[in-house]
C-alpha cells in the first residue's frame, strides 16, 4: 500500500518517462531507431532538433537520439539505427566530416537504411558529389529563395506512402521556399510536393534572372540509393516553421518511410482530406 | 511600427550572428549520454541549461558516442559523462573509443563523471582509475532516496572554496563504492550513510559511516571531477548540486573556478 502510494506520487511528479527508462526491456514491438545528426549549422538546430524528437515521440513508434558531435564518427555510431536525419551544414572548415564518416553515411543508407535530408542540410558538403546524388537536389550554386512568407505546398503524388491519405495541399506559414535548386538528373529523384515560387516576391533583387511570373518548385521528394531510401523536405526553416501541421505530418511519415519503406501512422485530423 | 520591426530584426540578426561565430572564450563542453537506466533525456538538457546560465560554457550533447575517437573529443575542453551501460544489454564502447577518452583526459583536458556514470564500464579497470571510485554492482548500495546533508571536506579547493554544507534533496547516497588507493583521489565532500534507513532486504550491516560524494582525480595532465549526487530531476535542482556541478565543470576544463557561489551557499551565510 505504502509502496504503491509512493509509486503513484512519483508517477504523477515525473510522468511516465522515468519509469519507461527504469523498466527494461520496454514493452511492445521494437521501435524505429532514429539518429538525428546535428550540432553544426547557422540555422537554429538547437531549437529545431528537440521539436523533431517531440514530433517523433508523439507518433509512438520511434526512439530518437540526437548527436550534436558527429564530425569524425566511426562505424559504431550507425549501429542499431534504422534512419538518420540530417540537420547539419558545414559552413566552416572545422564543420567538415572526415572521409571515413562520409563513407559510413553512404554505406549506411545504401545497405538498406533510411536518410532524411532536412531544409538547410541540402547546402552541406559541396565538395562531396555522392552526397549530392544522395540528396537528389541541393541548395547549391544558383539556388535562392524569396523572403520568408506563407505559401501553399501541393502534393503532386498522392499515392506514395508518405502522402497517401493526406489533404491535397497545406499552407506553410512564415517559411522559406527554396527555388532553383541544383537538381540531379530527372529520374533519379521522385517529387512528392511542389510550391509556387512567386517571382514578384523577390522585388527585383534576385541573384539570378527570373523567367516568367513564377515556377512550381520541388519541395519534397524521395531518392533511391542502393537498397536504401532518402526523403528530402525543404520546409521548416525555423523552429516555428516546423510546427505547422504539414511539416509535422510529412516529417514523421517521411522518417518512417525512409526507415522501413512503409508508413503505418494514421493521418492526423488536421491533415486529413476534406470529405466534402 | 516600422522602427520596432527594424529593431526586432537587428536583435534577431544579432542572435544569428552570435550563433555563427562560436565564442572561443567560452569553455567548450561535450555531454556524452544516450544510454542509462536513469533519466538522461531530462538530465542532459537540464545540465546544459545550468551551464548556459553561467555564461561561461558552450555545450553540445551527443546521444551516440559509440564510434567516437580522440578527434571527436579534442575540440572540447571538458567532457561530461551522463552515461552508464550498467545492466544494459547494449553495444559497448569499443576499445578505440575507451582509449580515446583516456588519452583525451591525460593530455590535459577535463572530465566530469555524474552520478550513475560511476557505475558504467565495470569491465574496464582503467576507467576505475580515471573516476577514482566506482559503483560496483553487487557491492555498492544506497538507501531509498532521502534528504541528507553534504559535508564539505575541503573548503580550499577551487570547486568548494567558501562553500558551506548543503542539503541534498530526495537523492540517493551512494555507499560502499569501490575506491582507488586514497592517494589517487581527493575527497571534496562526504555524506553520512545512515544504515537505519535501509530496508531489511538490502542486508546492509555494520555501523553507519561517511561516504565520499564528490572528489577529484588527477589523470596525467588532466583533471577529473566526480559527483555522485543528482539521481533524478528532483535531486539535480538543488542549489548545492547546481553550484558544485557548474564549478566542477569549469575546474575540470581549466583548473580554476571563476563562477561565484550563490550567497546562500557561502560559508558564514546566515542559516
Amino acid at each position: 500500500m505504502k509502496l504503491s502510494l509512493i509509486l503513484a506520487l512519483a508517477a504523477i511528479s515525473f510522468g511516465p518517462s522515468l519509469f519507461a527508462q527504469k523498466n527494461t526491456p520496454p514493452p511492445g514491438p521494437r521501435k524505429i531507431q532514429v539518429l538525428i545528426i546535428t550540432g553544426r549549422d547557422d540555422h537554429d538546430w538547437r531549437g529545431v532538433t528537440p521539436l523533431m524528437r517531440q514530433y517523433l515521440d508523439a507518433a509512438g513508434i520511434f526512439e530518437t537520439r540526437i548527436a550534436e558531435e558527429f564530425r569524425d564518427a566511426g562505424p559504431d555510431a550507425f549501429k542499431g539505427y534504422d534512419v538518420a536525419v540530417l540537420v547539419y551544414s558545414d559552413k566552416k572548415p572545422e564543420d567538415r566530416w572526415t572521409d571515413q564518416t562520409r563513407n559510413l553515411l553512404l554505406d549506411f543508407v545504401k545497405s538498406g537504411k533510411g536518410l532524411v535530408v532536412y531544409h538547410h542540410s541540402t547546402t552541406a558538403f559541396k565538395d562531396w558529389p555522392e552526397y549530392a546524388r544522395l540528396c537528389g537536389g541541393n541548395y547549391y550554386g544558383k539556388a535562392h529563395h524569396a523572403e520568408i512568407h506563407d505559401f501553399t505546398v501541393e502534393f503532386v503524388d498522392r499515392e506514395h506512402p508518405i502522402t497517401h491519405g493526406l489533404a491535397k495541399s497545406f499552407v506553410e506559414s512564415e517559411d522559406e521556399l527554396y527555388a532553383n535548386m541544383q537538381m540531379q538528373p530527372q529520374g533519379s529523384y521522385h517529387v512528392l510536393a511542389t510550391a509556387w515560387d512567386d517571382h514578384s516576391l523577390y522585388h527585383g533583387k534576385s541573384r539570378v534572372p527570373l523567367i516568367g511570373p513564377g515556377n512550381n518548385e520541388p519541395i519534397m521528394w524521395t531518392v533511391e540509393a542502393g537498397q536504401g531510401r532518402v526523403f528530402a523536405t525543404m520546409i521548416g526553416h525555423s523552429a516555428k516553421a516546423t510546427q505547422s501541421a504539414g511539416f509535422r505530418a510529412t516529417f514523421t511519415r517521411g522518417v518512417e518511410w525512409a526507415a522501413t519503406g512503409a508508413v503505418t501512422q494514421p493521418v492526423p485530423a488536421d491533415m486529413a482530406e476534406a470529405t466534402n | 511600427m516600422r522602427r520596432a520591426l527594424f529593431v526586432l530584426s537587428l536583435v534577431l540578426s544579432a542572435g544569428l550572428l552570435a550563433q555563427k561565430t562560436p565564442d572561443r572564450s567560452k569553455i567548450q563542453v561535450l555531454i556524452i549520454t544516450g544510454q542509462d537506466a536513469h533519466p538522461w533525456r531530462e538530465a542532459s538538457p537540464f545540465l546544459r541549461g545550468i551551464l548556459n546560465e553561467t555564461g561561461k560554457f558552450e555545450v553540445r550533447i551527443t546521444e551516440e558516442f559509440r564510434g567516437a575517437s580522440l578527434e571527436t573529443l579534442l575540440p572540447y575542453d571538458v567532457a561530461v559523462l551522463v552515461y552508464s551501460d550498467e545492466k544494459l544489454d547494449i553495444q559497448k564502447w569499443s576499445q578505440a573509443t575507451r582509449d580515446a577518452l583516456l588519452t583525451y583526459v591525460s593530455s590535459g583536458k577535463g572530465l566530469v563523471v555524474y552520478h550513475h556514470s560511476a557505475a558504467s564500464f565495470q569491465d574496464w579497470p582503467e576507467y576505475q582509475r580515471l573516476v577514482g571510485c566506482i559503483w560496483k554492482t553487487g557491492q555498492s548500495h544506497h538507501a531509498p532516496v532521502h534528504d541528507y546533508r553534504v559535508d564539505i571536506r575541503d573548503t580550499e579547493h577551487p570547486i568548494t572554496r567558501g562553500l558551506t554544507s548543503f542539503m541534498a534533496k530526495t537523492d540517493e547516497l551512494y555507499a560502499a563504492l569501490s575506491c582507488q588507493p586514497p592517494a589517487n583521489y581527493h575527497v571534496l565532500a562526504t555524506g553520512w550513510d545512515d544504515h537505519s534507513l535501509y530496508r531489511p532486504k538490502d542486508r546492509v550491516t555494520g555501523p553507519s559511516q561517511d561516504e565520499p560524494l564528490m572528489w577529484t582525480v588527477p589523470y596525467g595532465a588532466g583533471r577529473v571531477f566526480t559527483t555522485v549526487l543528482g539521481n533524478d530531476m528532483r535531486a539535480v535542482q538543488t542549489p548545492g548540486f547546481i553550484a558544485t556541478f557548474v564549478r566542477g565543470t569549469e575546474w575540470a576544463a581549466r583548473g580554476l573556478v571563476t563562477i561565484p557561489l550563490p550567497p546562500e551557499l557561502t560559508s558564514g551565510a546566515k542559516e
